[in-house]
């Protein structure tokens, strides 16, 4: 066996201090996933070793990187990490995705595109005589604008019989995908409860019965779940099934997911034909932004509440960007402008993704992800003050947690949008001005520079977190 | 249509009439999954020998018709 992740050796530590084991790492036999000095390894245990040589020498490797639909790695610079391990085949560097995100912070079109590469990279697999056997959402990362796997041990010898990860790829990508395009875009948000994805009998149970009429449907979903449960804890022989039927199934999920799409309207969608500022406020405030961003200089920009990504774009021309919006839709839309240095996520800032799995470990919390970065908040808290009822104080105490420099908007009460918010509802924001928000503000962040929108009431702000 | 999905599951009590036997293979809880992709891969596969039949007919028979066009 390989390497055994003992508790006593997490605490003792290992020999190069801060390496840790990722804390998703501990199901797959064949390697775990290493983080050491920033970087990431894996280690392939001698199990693995003649499906990882055959996936090597067979030419896969190097079809899949041709198509970039796997993480590059190589087997330099690893010496030191061999010090404290002395039972692997190898271990090897990959190269490193700037954010990781998870299923349940994408949009649609981004669970379809990523669905779409583990098909893909299924089809190709199998001419290579190999076979993905698992088919996990987390293996996939958004890079360079597009999804690739990112587990190199995800590949064992194809044996002619039925996909081994066909049920978890109908669970991972086909069940909310179908969810959200028959149903609700919003029920995306299911797979933060399940992390091993959405049980089929429940995705069956959701979707419209007009779903019977859809071949694929009634196939993955409906008669797959009504077969799981009738076999449920039954033996069976060891199927053969023919590679021609195989890729048969393959080419249907991929129609299937293909036509697959969403139509719907929400709060945020057409956020930016509904604003109320003029041409020159605009031009003003990109300018503003654009320069406050190059005093940041971030390798690392987080826009907090980007709508479809207007103003990620510009971060985006000197750093990488997590665009993260509350609205599916209006991040799908920034999804599909599919620019490389822009990851975009949905999530509820009010709320947002907590750590989850095993331990609390396996999956990351957000803050965890996107902290000591430059974040902005443009057109945000005026939302988080009035729709989600987050006073001022407690706004700042979760910026001054993950903003190194914040670029923040304050948005007046005389404001046509405030006025909007606030129409329906009494006014017991008393805290909201800016008085408070610079007493707030100053508390754990230094005023770099302000400065007013021109043709608008607002201003924004360049502060610097005192405690970083 | 609900009776699509019942011919799917008729179709699947025949094929259970094969696979279940005295297994010396023991398959996790995934083995309806297992099993359904048998079923969805023969209807697949024979929608693929169709469509290469059909397709093959079609040629055929446009094949003449050009012939004959040019005749």
């Amino acid at each position: 066996m390989g390497i055994e992740i003992d508790e006593d050796q997490q605490k003792a530590g290992y020999k190069n201090e801060g390496l840790i084991i990722d804390g998703a790492s501990f199901r797959d036999p064949s390697g775990n996933v290493i983080h050491y000095k920033n970087e990431i390894y894996r280690i392939i245990n001698h199990n693995y070793k003649n499906e990882f040589d055959h996936f090597i020498k067979s030419g896969l490797y190097q079809k899949l990187i041709s198509e970039n639909l796997i993480v590059e790695y190589n087997e330099d610079d690893t010496i030191q990490i061999k010090s404290d391990f002395d039972n692997f085949y190898k271990i090897i560097k990959q190269e490193k995705i700037h954010f990781i995100s998870y299923p349940y912070e994408w949009s649609f079109d981004m669970l379809k595109d990523a669905a779409l590469t583990i098909l893909r990279i299924q089809k190709i697999c199998l001419e290579f005589e190999m076979s993905l056997k698992d088919a996990s959402a987390y293996n996939i990362q958004f890079y360079n604008g597009k999804p690739i796997l990112i587990d190199t041990t995800s590949f064992e010898m194809y044996q002619d019989g039925p996909w081994k990860a066909y049920r978890q790829f109908c669970e991972h990508f086909l069940a909310p995908l179908a969810l959200m395009s028959k149903k609700d875009v919003r029920l995306f948000q299911l797979l933060l409860s399940n992390i091993d994805g959405i049980p089929l009998d429940i995705a069956a149970e959701i979707i419209p019965k007009s779903t019977f009429t859809n071949f694929g449907l009634a196939a993955h979903i409906h008669a797959h779940a009504k077969a799981q449960k009738h076999y449920e804890d039954k033996k069976v022989k060891k199927q053969k099934l023919r590679k021609i039927q195989l890729l048969g199934i393959i080419e249907n999920l991929k129609a299937t997911i293909k036509n697959l799409k969403i139509n719907q309207e929400t709060e945020w969608a057409n956020y930016y034909n509904d604003t109320n500022y003029s041409d020159i406020a605009e031009k003003e405030k990109c300018i503003i932004v654009k320069n406050f961003l190059k005093k940041c200089s971030s390798e690392m920009v987080i826009d907090l509440g980007a709508n479809d990504g207007r103003f990620s774009e510009i971060a985006a021309e000197n750093s990488y960007v997590v665009s993260m919006d509350i609205d599916p839709i209006a991040v799908n839309n920034n999804y599909l402008k599919y620019n490389p240095k822009i990851i975009p996520i949905v999530t509820n800032l009010a709320n947002p993704s907590p750590a989850i799995g095993w331990n609390n470990n396996e999956r990351k919390s957000l803050f965890d992800r996107i902290k000591n970065n430059t974040c902005i908040a443009l057109a945000l808290i005026h939302h988080l003050r009035i729709t989600h009822g987050i006073p001022l104080e407690n706004q700042f105490e979760v910026f001054s947690k993950i903003a190194k420099f914040l670029i923040i908007e304050f948005v007046p009460k005389e404001d046509s949008q405030v006025k909007r918010l606030l129409q329906n509802r009494d006014d017991v924001f008393d805290d909201y001005d800016i008085k408070t928000f610079e007493r707030v503000a100053f508390k754990n962040f230094e005023n770099i520079e302000y400065l007013e929108v021109k043709d608008s009431l607002r201003k924004i702000y360049l502060m610097k977190n005192k405690l970083t | 249509m609900k009776s699509k999905l019942i011919l799917f599951v008729a179709v699947l009590f025949i094929f259970h009439q094969f696979f279940i036997s005295n297994a010396y293979a023991y398959i996790d809880p995934g083995s309806g999954s297992l099993i359904i992709q048998m079923l969805i891969g023969t209807l697949v596969g024979l929608g693929i020998t169709l469509k290469i039949y059909w397709h093959k007919i079609r040629m055929k028979f446009s094949g003449f018709s050009e012939k004959d066009a040019k005749e």
